[in-house]
Order: structure tokens, then C-alpha cells, then sequence
């Protein structure tokens, strides 16, 4: 499968991505390089290297790394990610090609940095953390993953029919009249629904992806496979036509209230009729950046910590330590217990 | 001379009491009257030893009288060494009563041993001693030994004291009658009130004579003869011995213990000691009372089921939280929602609202009357039912009819 590492055009070290400036470092000689200029001295300055693909598209397959040459084999979703040996960065970009290419990014925004110090902040008021999931190495294992997801856009058309009524009511002497008008209302339109959010891999956690919503989808960029130099990057297994009939659903129903909305100012509303329908819609396949922590439990739970890698949102699910929930069932009922016992004999 | 013989005899009793098998037969003489003062005439002396011998196989106790002229120590200690040295008394306890008439000291004494001490109380001696004392001082010796013997007697014959029975009232028994009229009745109704009540069995008995029995013994023997609650206090007046007694059975034992205890007997005393016998039974129950309530409060409130119950909220409580904790620590964050209504985008290509019709319904509703104000009268009539509120439609025609919406 063939793979890239981008190099610096300085001094052939590999070069990242970095959150902070929105453009390339190299570590070795501290050049930093915008996307601009790295896209201009591409095919010559910026070092690719192929190794011959081993394996289909779509399953695990072996790939050489383009600095060591040594065999890897990369998970079958696994799109960017690290040497294990020389610890360079990879871009398996076999894998995000042809129909699997992305067309959107969010590059990183937040630096790894400011995500350890998030989590290190998050889970230091968390007494009921198990001591080990605090600890440094934990924290340094936190990974920047581009999550791969779809975006649809839709347009619902038609319209809505309805029988309302407007009622007012008044006293004039002994008597109290009440006035009730009746109307034939009808709304039709287009309703337009943009980036509505899919998960496009199936390994994906659903709470953590869904936790770390919502990303600024109107901020994304048109994909570059260098932003992903030095982070980790899944390529999308899920195809857009499985979410066909949940999205139509979904932009119909919002569709619906959105008209309904306008239907105002009666007493009451009937719907006698619904002609609203999906006429267009448009899947596009985006890389969001997410910081993640997973962390197996001894029982082999996982649990996980996510930072939305744009917006710096926190979601997680942290693990508990049952001795230190025993601490405090203790601390709650024994001395209750004991108030209650000594109430019962002093009184 | 009688020095001698006395000293002699003395000395022989003494060397007769060293040889074992010689001291099992005890008083290996039968006499019981040793005049050492030549008190009495022969006759006299005689005559009393039958009476002794006598009145010794009636009561089944050791009786003995002694005079004595020479003593050099107390009248006391003569008598006691005396009865002790002559090996007098019945039973293993060697149970009996020497009179000793001291000459040397002008006393008399009564030396009681094994049973006799509890027979002969303080107060009956002391009595014995009024009787006798008038004829001691007139020098009428032999008559002063016979109303000693009669006291004795009188005394000793009466045991065991007959334990009171249940009389009009079945809590309190008054066998010293120092409880005027009336005021059995009103201990005896509290103490039902709190039997009624708490379930504890209360009983105030006064006694002038116990017999041999401690007052313990014959607080619980009356206990036990009355037939009385497992859960129970008995204060005993035991006027014999000037004694305040309370006894216990069951839970009282736990309830009335301890410095609760010595608190009610204290008190209890004190109004005794003024002669408030009366008012000491009160003092009895109103301090008995309050401790029975508190104390099965607190049982009921320490019960095992109160403890379990206690502890099985506590628990509860303490899982609570826990709880709490847990659903904090399992997800932060709510789920996203994509927020339509900012992001979607309406586009209305029509916008129709049609009037069709109108109705307009009446409905007769007079309103409240304002309140009547000053002293007149008013009055009225009014229709009921009937009534029908009409319409009319765009075409002009009146119609009727209701609706109602759901
Ligand atoms: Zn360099
Ligand atoms: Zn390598």
C-alpha cells in the first residue's frame, strides 16, 4: 500500500502538522512551513516515498515505512499513524484515495499540550478516579485521531395543509359571545439542511463521538493529506447510503416543524396534509480532529476521555475506583448509623 | 471460794473443749444456769434451769443464763466467751441466747448466736431489755430472768412470720399499718395505672417483723407468693429492721439498677427517716415511672429491628450518594442534537391563509350580583334550564346547537 511521510525541505527530517500555527515544523531544524509553501515545493522538496502495496484496500495490510522501511501492518481503517520503530509519521495514503479521498478537514486546533492540561485539569477534581488514570503516562497516551465522518447536505421540498381556527371571545350585557373563525391554511417551500453530522466508522464509540459533538462545520477546509502528518487518522467503513433513509427521515422531520413553525397566530392547528418530501441530498466524507484517552479497566471496561480536537470540548467517561466509592458509603452511613444509634440511646 | 470454783470450772469446761469427740456432745451438762453471783436462791435457780431446759425444747434453740460478780472485761465480751466456751447452741451454727447479769459491771446483756441474731433483732433486744429492766433495778433478778425468758418466748415462738395476704388491695400490703386510711387505695390505683401501661409489676409492702429472712429473702418470697408479673420492683419497709428494700425481678433488674437505684432508695429513705412512710411509697413509684418510660423508649428505640432499620437506611443513604457519584463520573456532557431551527433554512414559495367562515356563539352568563350592602331584603326568581343560545349562519338562518372541544 503506498504510504508518505512528508519531509523537511530544509533538512529531510519528517515534518507535522502543528495545531498552534496552522502550519508544518520540523522538530530537527525548527523550520516552520506554510501549507502554501509546501504545496509549492510539492514533487520536488517534500519527500514521498511508495512502498509497494501488500494486501487489499479495505483490510489489514502491510506497508513499508518510507524512513526505516520497516514492515508494519496497519489496521484495516488505520489511514495515518506513527513508525513503530523510527516513530516517524505515516501516511497510509492508499487508503484515502480515489472514492475513499476525503473531500473536508478540521485540522487541529488544539496542541497536544493544551489537551494534556485540559484532562490533567478535568480529572484532578475527580476523587473517585482510580489513582493509575491520573497518572502521567496516561496522560501522555493521549492520541490526536482524525475521526472520519459524513456531512449532509439536503433539501426537502413540498408543503403542508391545514384547517385552523381563530376564537375570541366577549361579554355585552347578560350574555357571553364567542366568535370562532375558520381558515384553510397552506405553506410550501424548500427547507435546506446543511452538515448534518453522520459517524463513518464502525469502530467508532457512539457516546464518544456523539460527546464531542458539535465541530464548527462551517470552518472546515478542503482535504490535504499533510494535515495529518504526526497524528493518527481513521479512514471511513461505513458508505454513505446506509445513512439515506435515517438522514431523509431526520431533514423531513425538521422540515416539518420548521413549516409548522410558521403557522402561527390560530387557535388551533389540524395538518390535513403533508407533501413534504427529500429532493436533494449530498454526502461528503470529512476528517474531524478528536484527542483521545482510552483506558481498560481491570475488568476490561473501556473507559475514555475525548477533547473535541477544534473546539476543545470535553467529554468522557471516567472509570471508578469501588474501594474509594466504599470509602464514602462508608463515610455516608457509618456515622449516620451511628447518629441514629446514638440518638436512639441518649433520648 | 466461788472464785475458785468458778475459776475451776472455767478451766475445766476449757480443757474438756480441747478434747475433740468431748466437744461434739457440746453442752455435755445440761446445765443452763451457772449463778456465779449467788443471784438466786437454790430453789430459784432450780426452778429456772427447768424452765430453760423447757422453753430450750419448745423453741429448738439454746437458751443459758449467767451472773457473775468478777469481770474484768466487758459484759460483752464475758457473755460471748462465756456462751462460746460452754459450747451452747443448737445446729452446726450453735443457734441460741445466753442472758448474762454482770454484778462487776452492773449490766446486763443478751448474747444471741446462729440464728438467734436475726431472731432477736437490735430492736426486740433492746425491747427485751425495757421489760427487764424494771426488775433489774429493783434487784428482782429472778424476776427479771423470767420476763426475759416470757420476751424470748414471745419472740421466737411467732417464727417464721406469716407473710401477708392479699387483702382488698393485691399491690400493697401493709403489715406494719403505718399507711393511714385511704392512702393504700391511692398506691395501689397508680400502681395499676402503670402496671396497666407499661406492663411492669409494682408492690409496696411494709413489714414489722421479717423473721430470719434478709429483706431480699422476703422480698422475693412475697414476690413470688403474690403471684406477680416476671417484670417487677417491691419496696419492702421493713420496719423490724428500719430497713428500705427494693427488689427486682426480670427487666426491672436492669431498668432499676445502679445509681437509678441508690437515687430512689435514697429518696426513698429520706422520706422514711421523717416518718413520711406514705410518701415514701409515693416517692417509690413516681421515681419508678419515669425510669420504666425511658427505658422502653429507648428498648423500643434500640430494638434489632429499630438497629436494622436504622442501618439499612443508612446504607441506603450512603448508596445514594454513591449513586450520584457514579452518574456523575459515567458521562460528561449531554448528546448532541442538531440544532435545526438555527441551521435550517426556509424557503416558503406560498403562504395562503384562507377565511372560510365565521360562527358567533351566545351564551347567557348574567354576572355575579354585587354583594348587598345595609339591612334591606331583597328577592328573586330566576329560570332554570331551557335556555337555548342560537346562531346565525352566513346564509342568515338561526340555528342552535353546542360544541365542546377535547
Ligand atoms: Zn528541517
Ligand atoms: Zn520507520
Amino acid at each position: 500500500m503506498p504510504s508518505v511521510t512528508y519531509k523537511c525541505p530544509n533538512c529531510d527530517a519528517p515534518l507535522v502538522f502543528d495545531a498552534g500555527t496552522q502550519g508544518f515544523y520540523c522538530d530537527f531544524c525548527k523550520s516552520a512551513f506554510t501549507k502554501e509553501e509546501l504545496d509549492s515545493k510539492a514533487g520536488t522538496e517534500t519527500q514521498s516515498q511508495t512502498a509497494s502495496a501488500q494486501g487489499e484496500e479495505g483490510h489489514a495490510a502491510c506497508y513499508s515505512c518510507p524512513s526505516c522501511g520497516a514492515q508494519i501492518l496497519a489496521e484495516e481503517t488505520t489511514a495515518a499513524t506513527t513508525c513503530y520503530y523510527c516513530h516517524n509519521p505515516v501516511i497510509l495514503s492508499g487508503r484515502l484515495e480515489g472514492e475513499m479521498e476525503p473531500e473536508l478537514v478540521i485540522p487541529f486546533q488544539v496542541k497536544k499540550e493544551e489537551a494534556e492540561k485540559a484532562f490533567a485539569q478535568w480529572v484532578k477534581k475527580k476523587w473517585f478516579v482510580p489513582a493509575p488514570f491520573k497518572q502521567e503516562s496516561e496522560v501522555q497516551a493521549l492520541t490526536g485521531v482524525y475521526f472520519p465522518f459524513w456531512l449532509a447536505d439536503c433539501k426537502v421540498e413540498g408543503g403542508l395543509e391545514a384547517s385552523a381556527t381563530r376564537v375570541n371571545s366577549w361579554r355585552s350585557g347578560d350574555y357571553i359571545y364567542t366568535k370562532t373563525e375558520y381558515y384553510s391554511v397552506r405553506r410550501a417551500g424548500s427547507v435546506f439542511f446543511d452538515n448534518l453530522v453522520r459517524n463513518a466508522l464502525k469502530k467508532s464509540n457512539r457516546q464518544l463521538i456523539e460527546g464531542v459533538q458539535p465541530f464548527e462545520t462551517q470552518k472546515t477546509q478542503v482535504f490535504s493529506l499533510p494535515y495529518l502528518s504526526g497524528f493518527q487518522a481513521e479512514a471511513r467503513d461505513i458508505d454513505a447510503k446506509e445513512y439515506a433513509g435515517e438522514i431523509a427521515a431526520q431533514a423531513n422531520e425538521y422540515a416539518q416543524r420548521m413549516m409548522r413553525d410558521t403557522i402561527d397566530s390560530y387557535t388551533t392547528v389540524q395538518i390535513t396534509g403533508n407533501s413534504l418530501h427529500l429532493a436533494e441530498s449530498h454526502f461528503r466524507y470529512a476528517l474531524f480532529p478528536v484527542w483521545t484517552l482510552t483506558y481498560r479497566g481491570p475488568k476490561g471496561t473501556v473507559y475514555y476521555y475525548a477533547l473535541n480536537g477544534q473546539t476543545g470540548k470535553v467529554f468522557g467517561r471516567l472509570p471508578l475506583s469501588y474501594p474509594r466509592l466504599g470509602i464514602l458509603l462508608a463515610a455516608v452511613a457509618v456515622p449516620l448509623f451511628l447518629l441514629a444509634l446514638l440518638g436512639g440511646f441518649l433520648l | 471460794m466461788t472464785k475458785r470454783i468458778c475459776g475451776l470450772s472455767l478451766l475445766l469446761v476449757f480443757l474438756l473443749a480441747l478434747l475433740p469427740g468431748v466437744l461434739a456432745a457440746g453442752a455435755d451438762t445440761q446445765q443452763r444456769v451457772f449463778d456465779f453471783a449467788a443471784l438466786l436462791t437454790e430453789s430459784e435457780a432450780a426452778a429456772l434451769e427447768e424452765e430453760i431446759a423447757a422453753l430450750s425444747g419448745e423453741l429448738g434453740v439454746d437458751l443459758a443464763v449467767a451472773t457473775t460478780d468478777d469481770n474484768p472485761q466487758s459484759a460483752q465480751e464475758y457473755a460471748d466467751d462465756f456462751y462460746d466456751a460452754h459450747g451452747f447452741g443448737v445446729g452446726g451454727d450453735g443457734t441460741g441466747a445466753l442472758l448474762l447479769i454482770d454484778m462487776e459491771n452492773r449490766e446486763y446483756y443478751i448474747s444471741t448466736k446462729g440464728q438467734m441474731i436475726s431472731r432477736l433483732t437490735d430492736s426486740r433486744i433492746d425491747n427485751i431489755l425495757d421489760e427487764m429492766e424494771p426488775d433489774m433495778k429493783a434487784g428482782d433478778y429472778s424476776q427479771a430472768i423470767a420476763i426475759f425468758l416470757d420476751q424470748v418466748r414471745g419472740y421466737v415462738a411467732n417464727d417464721p412470720p406469716a407473710l401477708p395476704q392479699a387483702g382488698e388491695f393485691d399491690r400493697v400490703f401493709d403489715g406494719a399499718g403505718i399507711f393511714s386510711d385511704g392512702q393504700p387505695a391511692v398506691l395501689q390505683s397508680r400502681i395499676d395505672a402503670l402496671c396497666a401501661q407499661k406492663g411492669i409489676d409494682l408492690a409496696v409492702v411494709t413489714a414489722d417483723y421479717v423473721g430470719e429472712m434478709t429483706a431480699r429473702e422476703y422480698a422475693q418470697q412475697f414476690y413470688q407468693a403474690q403471684g406477680m408479673g416476671k417484670d417487677g420492683a417491691l419496696l419492702l419497709l421493713d420496719m423490724d429492721h428500719r430497713d428500705v428494700y427494693i427488689a427486682t425481678f426480670g427487666q426491672m433488674a436492669s431498668i432499676l439498677s445502679g445509681s437509678a437505684l441508690d437515687e430512689t432508695v435514697a429518696a426513698v429513705i429520706a422520706d422514711a427517716e421523717a416518718g413520711g412512710y406514705y410518701q415514701a411509697a409515693l416517692t417509690f413509684l413516681s421515681k419508678t415511672e419515669p425510669l420504666v418510660e425511658k427505658a422502653q423508649l429507648r428498648a423500643e428505640r434500640t430494638s434489632p429491628g429499630r438497629i436494622l432499620l436504622y442501618a439499612g437506611g443508612s446504607v441506603l443513604v450512603g448508596l445514594l450518594v454513591c449513586l450520584l457519584v457514579m452518574a456523575r463520573y459515567r458521562s460528561r456532557g449531554k448528546g448532541y442534537t442538531y440544532p435545526f431551527r438555527e441551521n435550517g433554512k426556509l424557503e416558503l414559495t406560498c403562504r395562503e391563509d384562507r377565511f372560510l367562515s365565521e360562527r358567533i356563539d351566545r351564551r347567557y352568563s348574567p354576572p355575579p350580583p354585587p354583594p348587598s350592602s345595609g339591612g334591606g331584603h331583597g328577592g328573586g326568581g330566576g329560570s332554570f334550564g331551557g335556555g337555548s343560545s342560537t346562531h346565525t349562519s352566513h346564509s342568515g338562518s338561526t340555528h342552535g346547537g353546542g360544541g365542546r372541544g377535547f
